[in-house]
């Protein structure tokens, strides 16, 4: 990667290049909501849950508190089946901080009937060749969770995803 | 219906560093070469409109800043997030409504960030952000379904892009100007899914400023250089469905019928186009969302050289995102460069009407605004 800023260099320092490096260093916090919560305490206990529209009866998995297309508040919570289907993917060749090694695949996967896809990791896929690993997937490729054993409702007490045989 | 000018524009730029200037210096030079330009001076400006994004700014609510250099002081100071399209529409419409009669557009790109990180700070933190879902990740997922679902090969993606370097190899301001030939192309680092390093867009440094007026100050001062006759905005939802509607664009084709509708033209009446591709997929699927032709027909578009600098509807004559992508500066540039075209200065072709076409997918594709504009020659 070229000219990677040096996290170690302070704000007090300038190089010789008259670059003045600073970075920001915040923690953020979130309130992730109720239908949040109540997703990831599931998640917790290796169960998927989907919020649905009262009004088109479409599924949101992650839950969405509104349906967009009808605009009213979703009411309904069900538990979906733990199989998905693969809408789209992409092999990551660059690597970011706290994340796999590259390459890994990224995909959408559309959960159950969902209406919406979660983004999430495949792996346990053979291959030989990195660029071979891409050609391994599909579109409507059937894929499972594959669950973490220590989980703290946290979106990744889902390890991954893996192709069902 | 009163109309507005595009009276004068600047650049500072752009390349791979800024050479030794700060954003302000650099902001400060092209807004002084612009108002210049536009014949107007410091004190008959009303507003200053300032686009950018607290990351790429390295500052947070970083207006407050730039004022001075951007010649805001005791001034109307905005600023607009969505991109130098979005805030033409605003500035424009800031005009029609009279609250001012000349409006500058200022942006510049000095910061440089660690994109290991920088990248996905955008998206959505809770189901997108823990896997590195990034702006170039948004990218091959879309690369990915526009292979599957329309059977595009990577070559033709290729293509795409040599034929923007082989145009940006003739325009002085552009950031990458080699004429990169498919095969290097091909052959640059992979960076997602079947996207080289040349398929996307360089981060480049600079500054752009445009200076827009009211159809009784062109009059006045006979400082036209095209005129803004439509201007459209859309705002996409931010999360994934399907990726056929993705690829459809849908927030693109309600922003060119808005814009359309207002110049009361369609695109059988547009010469050329400047088009905010960040990937090769999206410049071939924009043609299909601009009506330039039917679904799954675009790579002709390019294998036929219609959208080539010498063809009959040129795409990106200034070699569009993939050659030069300021982040915050990118949209005016982009805006700069259709009117360039207009008024006879960038590529050979004899144009009366102009699509700018931009959106803020520098930060990646999901929740995107789409801005379009029709610029037209003509004088004051």
């Amino acid at each position: 990667m070229a000219d990677e800023p040096d996290p170690s260099v302070q704000t007090g320092d300038v190089n010789p290049e008259y670059k003045y490096p600073f970075h920001w260093d915040l923690d953020f916090s979130l309130n992730i909501g109720e239908d949040n919560r109540k997703f990831f305490d599931a998640i917790e206990d290796k169960k998927l849950l989907g919020k649905r529209c009262p009004e088109c009866g479409a599924t949101f998995v992650p839950p969405q508190s509104v349906c967009v297309e009808c605009y009213v508040e979703t009411d309904e919570w069900v538990e979906v089946e733990q199989r998905g289907i693969v809408e789209s993917y992409t092999a990551c060749f660059f690597e970011f901080e706290n994340l796999p090694e590259p390459p890994y695949i990224t995909a959408a996967i559309r959960i159950d009937d969902s209406d919406i896809c979660l983004l999430h990791f495949i792996d346990d896929i053979e291959y030989d060749d990195h660029y071979e690993l891409v050609e391994k997937l599909h579109k409507g490729t059937e894929v499972e969770p594959v669950w973490a054993d220590e989980r703290e409702g946290h979106i990744r007490d889902i390890s991954h995803w893996r192709p069902v045989e | 219906m009163d109309r507005v000018a595009i009276a004068g524009h600047a650049t500072y730029g752009f390349e791979g560093d800024t050479g030794q200037r700060s954003d302000t210096e650099m902001m400060l030079e092209a807004s002084m070469a612009a108002l210049e330009n536009a014949d107007v001076t410091h004190e008959e400006l009303d507003s200053v409109i300032y686009t950018g994004q607290d990351t790429y700014d390295g500052a947070a609510i970083s207006d407050g800043q730039r004022v001075s250099a951007a010649g805001g002081y005791r001034k109307p100071f905005m600023r607009v997030q969505n991109g130098g399209g979005s805030a033409i529409h605003q500035a424009t419409a800031k005009i029609l409504s009279g609250k001012a009669d000349i409006v500058s557009i200022v942006a510049t790109d000095s910061v440089r960030a660690d994109p290991r990180k920088l990248s996905w700070t955008s998206h959505e933190a809770l189901y997108h952000r823990p896997f590195g879902q990034s702006n170039d990740q948004s990218f091959g997922l879309l690369a990915t379904a526009h292979q599957e679902e329309r059977g595009v090969t990577v070559d033709e993606l290729a293509r795409v892009a040599a034929k923007n370097y082989e145009a940006a190899a003739e325009n002085d301001v552009a950031h990458r100007q080699e004429a990169y030939s498919v095969d290097e192309i091909l052959d640059a680092e992979r960076v997602v899914g079947p996207l080289t390093e040349l398929m996307l867009r360089p981060n480049s440094f600079g500054a752009a400023v445009c200076v827009l007026v009211s159809e009784e100050v062109a009059e006045a001062k006979g400082n036209a250089r095209s005129w803004i006759s439509g201007t459209g905005l859309s705002t996409d939802r931010y999360w994934y469905r399907e990726m056929s509607r993705r690829l459809e664009q849908p927030t693109l084709e309600k922003a060119a019928a808005a814009a359309f509708d207002e110049a009361g033209v369609s695109i059988d009446d547009v010469d050329a186009a400047e088009i905010a591709a960040y990937s090769p997929t999206l410049e071939l699927t924009s043609y299909e969302a601009l009506g330039l032709c039917e679904e799954g027909a675009s790579v002709s578009l390019v294998e036929d050289g219609v959208t080539a600098a010498g063809g009959s509807f040129p795409v990106n004559l200034s070699g569009g995102p993939l050659a030069t992508s300021p982040p915050n500066a990118g949209g005016i540039y982009r805006a700069i460069a259709a009117s360039q075209v207009i008024e006879g200065e960038l590529g050979d072709v004899d144009a009366d009407r102009v699509l700018l076409a931009d959106n803020d997918m520098h930060l990646g594709e999901p929740g995107r605004t789409d801005a379009v504009l029709v610029l037209e020659g003509g004088a004051a």
